[in-house]
Formats: structure tokens, sequence, C-alpha cells
């Protein structure tokens, strides 16, 4: 099974490279903006704002990526080619979200890096928000999998995708938010719940795959 | 899987589109290889029969067994069916060896030549030659060839074909029909047809006989039996 995991994720990555205009599309969003917030954090004289904005980059990426995980496959019929070959759904499934894991970390790490050097702070470097980054894209990443597979084929999706990843990005704002304040000390136990809310939601969209896939 | 059981039987299988009923209590078992034809008029529901049978579409009445498992959620081996559609389901950024080399690898073959019919395939149709293209700059019947190739990577048990003459040109339709017609010898071939003139032409050009079924008003009737 390890081998057909690694087999989709590869040529994920393959026919993404191919496009290249919709990485590089993704990437210009994240530098203008990275620079935006950047400017007003350093002008404000409020440097901890780029924490938050580095979580709302990552909730836009993710859902930029669910546009290009199940629903492209779907438009473009390939998906049809990949229910006929003998892979269970919950295997496309796990595939796809470490492939849009992989692709919305390092557009979130790309977005770090522009917002630390445009505000001159290296507030983001800080172990616990790389700690908390890397599971909450996890997160992100599991909800823009399920939400893609789950509406791909909604007329409607445009308008579904962003509505479902806010909704179900939601519970996970508590320790995004404890994190993010200076003024709050980083408690331990806002990894963990992170970390259970994020390892809960994956094997449940997980199982669930199963049946959104299969007829 | 039985492998005793027949290959493919329909059960009481139709398909409703909102208050239409594309196909109707079609009952049909398949008992061993064999060529046949589903010869309909377009909208007839050709390719709904092919992707219920093959397992992408859900009936909305009836079950589809195939060697006598249903062809539903996890109860189906997936390796004896194979299907050409009539959309090209391969990636379009994709060189055609890339494409192959991706469903060679999920099937666990290391190479085309492991997969017998399929290479056969991929040298009668003469896609070496288009081997490093992408499939983006390919034309429709190339893309074609190359999902032929595909779909025979498995060898599969049953093969569905939707339309396999349309868009190639005549060498290569009659390179296809004769390597369908072998492969029927051992193996239930499917394949669809609207138009009443190619049908002939592949009746003409097969080594085999032809079983034609005709698709009309949701049911599948016994058109003509040999030729």
């Amino acid at each position: 099974m390890a081998g057909k995991i690694l087999s989709l994720i590869y040529k994920d990555f393959r026919v993404e490279l191919r496009r290249k205009h919709e990485i590089l599309a993704s990437l210009a969003f994240v530098s203008v903006a990275s620079l935006a917030m950047s400017l007003f954090a350093y002008r404000s004289l409020i440097p901890e704002f780029v924490v938050p904005s580095l979580w709302l980059f990552t909730l836009f990426i993710g859902i930029f990526v669910s546009m290009i995980t199940f629903i492209s496959e779907y438009d473009k019929h390939t998906l049809e080619g990949l229910r006929l070959l003998p892979i269970r759904p919950s295997t496309i499934f796990f595939a796809k979200t470490i492939y849009s894991y992989l692709i919305t970390l390092f557009e979130s790490l790309v977005a770090l890096i522009m917002l630390s050097i445009f505000s001159s702070t290296y507030i983001l470097f800080k172990p616990e928000i790389i700690v908390v980054l890397l599971l909450f894209t996890l997160y992100i990443s599991s909800i823009s999998s399920f939400t893609s597979m789950l509406v791909m084929y909604s007329e409607g999706r445009s308008f579904l995708i962003p509505v479902l990843i806010f909704i179900l990005s939601v519970p996970m704002l508590l320790p995004l938010v404890s994190v993010s304040m200076p003024m709050i000390p980083f408690n331990i136990m806002d990894v963990y719940l992170l970390l259970a809310g994020t390892s809960s939601f994956f094997f449940v969209a997980l199982a669930l795959s199963e049946y959104v896939l299969e007829v | 899987m039985d492998m005793g059981s027949p290959p493919l039987r329909l059960e009481n299988i139709g398909k409703r589109y909102g208050d239409n009923w594309v196909l109707k209590n079609l009952n049909l078992t398949f008992d061993g290889p064999g060529l046949y034809a589903i010869y309909g008029d377009n909208g007839s529901g050709k390719t709904t029969f092919i992707k219920i049978c093959s397992g992408l579409l859900k009936p909305s009445s009836g079950r589809v067994y195939v060697y006598g498992d249903p062809v539903e959620y996890g109860g189906w081996d997936k390796r004896l069916v194979n299907a050409l559609l009539h959309e090209n389901v391969m990636y379009d950024e994709l060189t055609v060896r890339e494409n192959l080399d991706f469903y060679l690898g999920i099937y666990g073959f290391g190479s085309l030549e492991e997969a017998e019919y399929a290479y056969k395939a991929f040298e009668s149709l003469g896609l070496s030659r288009y081997l490093d293209y992408r499939l983006s700059s390919l034309s429709y019947g190339w893309r074609k060839r190359a999902n032929i190739v595909r779909c025979l990577i498995n060898s599969p048990k049953i093969l569905f074909l939707d339309e396999p003459t349309i868009g190639l040109d005549v060498d290569a339709t009659s390179r296809l029909v004769e390597l369908l017609s072998e492969y029927s010898l051992n193996n239930l071939v499917i394949f669809t047809v609207s138009d009443a003139e190619d049908l002939k032409q592949f009746i003409e050009l097969s080594s085999v006989d032809v079983e034609v079924f005709r698709l009309e008003d949701g049911g599948l009737k016994h058109w003509r039996v040999r030729y």
C-alpha cells in the first residue's frame, strides 16, 4: 500500500509542476499579502500581527489546494481512471492529504519567511509557532482534501469550499489564538488540543472517504 | 470471487436521471469469453451501461455481479475489470511514458513488457513514436490509443470499451479490432457503438463472431445473434 501511496503523491507533484502557473499564482498571493501584512505590522509597531496573518494565509492556501486535489481530478475525468484502479478510496484520500500537506506547508513556510523579512521581526521562528504551524497545516490539509472530495460533484463548490473550510477550522482557532497572543503564556495543552483535533478529524475523514469516492 | 460463476450478470439494472429512466430492468448474463457489441443511438444509455458495469456509476435499481461478486463497495475485485471511456482519463500534463508508468506501478508491473496485452496494443497501435510526448500535445486519436493501452495493462477478464473506434483512423481501427478479436478468445469484451456503419466495419474486420445487442427505450434486446 505504501508503494501505491507514493506513486499517487509522486504523480500529483509531477502533474502540478508541469502546470506551474497555479502554484505560482498562490505563491504570488502569499508574497503580495505578506508584504501588505508586514508593512502594517511594521508601521503600527505591532510585530505580533504577523502571527495571525500566517494562520490566515494557511487557511487561504488550504482553499486554493482544495481546488487542485479532487476537484481538478474530477473536472479532467482522471478521477474515473483512478476509480478503475484497484486502490481503496481511503488510500487515494490519504495520498491526496499528504500531497496537500506538503504543498500547504511549503507555501506556509514561504509566507513565514516573507512575513519575517518584510516586517523585520523573528517572532514566527519561535519553536511553539513552528510546532503549531506543522499541526495546523496538517489539519487544514485534511479539511481541504475532505471538502474537495465532498463537494466535487456540486455546481456550487466555489462557494461551498471556503464556507466549509472556515466552519471546519473554527474548532482549531482557540489554540491558535493563545499561541498568537504575547500576553498569554504558552500552554503545551494547546498543542495537545491541536494534535488531538487534527488526528481525530484526519481519521474520521479517512474512514468516510470510503463512502464518498466509492459506488 | 467464484471463477465458476458467469463473468458478468446484470440483475434488474435500472438507471434514472430525474424522471427519465435511461435503463430499465436489464437482466442479462454473459456466460463466458466473447466479443459483444451494444448498439444504440446517442442518448440510449450506452455510456451509462458501461459505467454501471465497470463500477463507476451506481444503478438506481438492481445489481451487477462480476464472477458472482456484487459490484459495490468493497465487494468485488477491480483487477478483473477495466474500461476504455469516451473521455481521456490519463493526465494531459504527463507524457505517454509517465502515464503508463504510473498505471503499471499501481498494478505492480515494472515495465510495459510485463503487461502482455498492453504491450501488444502499444506495439500494434504504433504508440512508441509518441512515448515521450505529453498527452496534451497529442491528437484525440493518439490519446485514445494511449487509453486503449492503459485499459489493457491489468489484462482484465472483462473489458468494456465505450465507442472504441471513434477518433481512430482506418489502420488503427483495423489493428484494434484484430487485437480485441484475439483478446476476446479468453476474455469477455463488451464495446458500444452508435453508428451502424462503424458496427458493420467492426464486424467485417473481426476474426471472431460478434454478438450484437440493441439498446433501445432503456431495454437491451438481442439484435442479431451472430455474424
